[in-house]
């Protein structure tokens, strides 16, 4: 593997937010290859790429009075912080 | 239809057999049984196959036997129950149940315990189900053996050096070793209609958006749907009908009612036309499924079918698409896990390194692959030529599919490319495990719905045939499932 492909593994993985060990990043570089070499065909293809939507059966823009209601949850959803005090959630400092 | 003889535990020798949802319901409207039996009969087999089947990472004993209790107090009390009310069920661990564990098979949602129900849990809950357990299922329902759980595989229920299929192998394997009459999964590529191949049960995709994913842990937003296992097409339509319909917490949902898919159970199949795509029957599909599918194809012909050949020229690359655009999404739904608000955290000095390692630590090979890829897709620079363009070739591959059901109303073939692998088979080969998708990932990709039900087999493992329909129309597939169960030699 050139150091160009490890190198795009670790970016890769920094704009992923995860750590990878170096056996995961050696593997990773063979797989990519691979999977991105069969992937490649869409190429192929003659489609044109007009203004992009995810959406496959029509459903779009699909809105609500904006309206408040009550909601139970935020107390329920605090508990499942791993760390929460005084109502917020706590995390490391950023540096 | 001729099975090797393999050797029988004593487990298997009892398989407990569950009647259909009428005769259940029949026997609970009498006073027959009562819904605190049905659990028992349900929990005695789980205990007799579990550990060794794993189809199960949770069993909700205290909550269903509750639940059960509940319901035959209000049957005792002579309230009228729905169709489903009283019958064990088992749930998809990728879909949240208040109140039990929800992994979806990962580490980084280890003691996660959601504090609201899916909207698929509340319509089953409202329907009476008892939910008992929650099944095994690969890592973020990333796989197609349910070999990359991080708990563990689920092995075939007849074949315990088998996989059972993925991502819903754990739900497949609970009905097809009759734990439960029924059981959710979901279907992102295939994860219901593989797993139902293989172990021989009934699965169902639906249309995209038929079901509501509130409540699911998101993997591909665009492509996944909750759909039932079962042991027969009625019981699958019982519950399909139970769950789909718009609900506004999912806004992808369709609108307006789902159409009653009952009557077509009955209509039988004389005068349908039936297309048999020719890319689905190719050499990446083994000869001898293909020849169990085919024949139960001419069933259909003999019974009033008029049955002919379509093409459908983009097949082949459907899976490409398929894996550009899911690991597009994926990178982006599984950027909430980051050790902050839920799930698992990994001790960190900053919030930088809390992400990383939490990350790092939390996620199965496969996750990361796919989210590195996915990331990659859509980085600056290869978000034209990949992400777009695939999203490009996915309306030319939705259009095909629409053109081809103005010719005809149902295609049939095969559920899967082979039948259950051994264990380990393709665990170090990612492309060689995707391939097993290759002829259910169109499905997902043009948002259709598909019915998997069994067709016979391939040295005594089963292989499933598979019927496809136009958006919104499950009907023609339980129409035509209905007719080809019922002349088929069943599995089972």
């Amino acid at each position: 593997m050139t150091g160009g492909q490890s190198e795009r593994i670790v970016h890769l993985a920094h704009l992923a937010r995860l750590t990878l060990t170096a056996a995961e990043e050696q593997r990773l570089e063979h797989e990519f290859r691979d999977i991105l070499s069969y992937v490649d065909q869409v190429q192929r293809v003659q489609a044109t790429l007009r203004p992009l939507t995810a959406t496959i059966t029509g459903v779009r823009h699909v809105v609500r009075e904006d309206v408040v209601t009550p909601s139970t949850l935020a107390s329920a959803l605090l508990l499942q912080a791993p760390d929460a005090v005084g109502g917020c959630i706590r995390v490391p400092p950023v540096r | 239809m001729t099975r090797h003889a393999k050797p029988q535990t004593s487990a298997e020798a009892v398989k407990p057999s569950w009647p259909s949802f009428t005769a259940l319901q029949e026997r609970l409207r009498t006073g027959q049984t009562t819904a605190e039996q049905l659990l028992n009969q349900s929990l005695t087999a789980v205990h007799a196959r579990e550990p060794a089947l794993h189809a199960f990472l949770h069993v909700a004993e205290e909550q269903a036997r509750a639940q059960a209790a509940a319901l035959d107090a209000r049957r005792a009390a002579g309230e009228d129950l729905p169709l489903l009310a009283g019958i064990p069920c088992a749930v998809k661990d990728i879909i949240g149940v208040q109140g039990m564990p929800t992994t979806a098979a990962s580490r980084i949602l280890e003691g996660f315990t959601p504090p609201y129900d899916a909207t698929v849990v509340e319509r089953l809950k409202a329907h009476g189900a008892v939910i008992m357990g929650k099944t095994n299922l690969d890592e973020f329902a990333m796989g197609s053996s349910t070999e990359f759980s991080a708990y563990g595989p689920t092995v075939h229920p007849e074949d315990p050096t088998r996989v059972p299929g993925g991502s819903s192998g754990g739900s497949a394997a609970a009905v097809a070793a009759g734990l439960v009459p029924y059981a959710l999964g979901t279907d992102t590529g295939g994860s219901i209609r593989q797993p139902a191949s293989f172990c021989g049960v009934v699965g169902l995709k639906p249309t995209y958006g038929r079901v509501s994913r509130y409540g699911v842990i998101a993997f591909a937003s665009s492509f996944e749907q909750v759909g039932p296992f079962a042991l027969t097409v009625e019981d699958a339509a019982a519950v399909y009908t139970a769950l789909a319909g718009p609900d506004p917490y999912d806004a992808t949902t369709l609108p307006g009612p789902a159409p009653d898919v009952y009557a077509a159970l009955c209509d039988g199949v004389a005068g349908l036309r039936v297309g048999i795509p020719r890319e689905y029957f190719t050499e990446g599909v083994d000869q001898e499924v293909q020849r169990v599918v085919r024949d139960a194809i001419e069933t259909l012909a003999r019974l009033g079918a008029t049955v002919e050949e379509v093409s459908l020229p983009l097949t082949g690359v459907a899976l490409a698409v398929y894996l550009i655009l899911t690991n597009a999404e994926a990178s982006t739904n599984l950027a909430r896990y980051d050790g902050v608000r839920f799930g698992r955290r990994v001790a960190a000095k900053t919030l930088e390194e809390l992400y990383t390692r939490t990350r790092g630590a939390g996620f199965g090979a496969e996750v990361k692959r796919r989210i590195l890829l996915g990331t990659f897709l859509l980085s600056a620079g290869y978000v034209d030529k990949y992400y777009r363009k695939a999203a490009a070739v996915r309306r030319a591959i939705t259009a095909e599919y629409a053109d081809v059901f103005s010719r005809v109303d149902v295609l049939c073939a095969p559920a899967a490319p082979e039948v259950a692998f051994p264990l380990g088979a393709k665990v170090d080969n990612p492309l060689r495990m995707y391939a097993s998708d290759i002829v259910s990932v169109p499905a997902n990709v043009a948002g259709v719905p598909a019915l998997v039900l069994p067709c016979g087999d391939v040295g005594g493992l089963p292989v499933g045939l598979q019927l496809i329909a136009t958006q919104e129309r499950e009907d023609l597939l339980f129409r035509v499932g209905s007719v080809v169960e019922g002349t088929a030699h069943p599995v089972r």
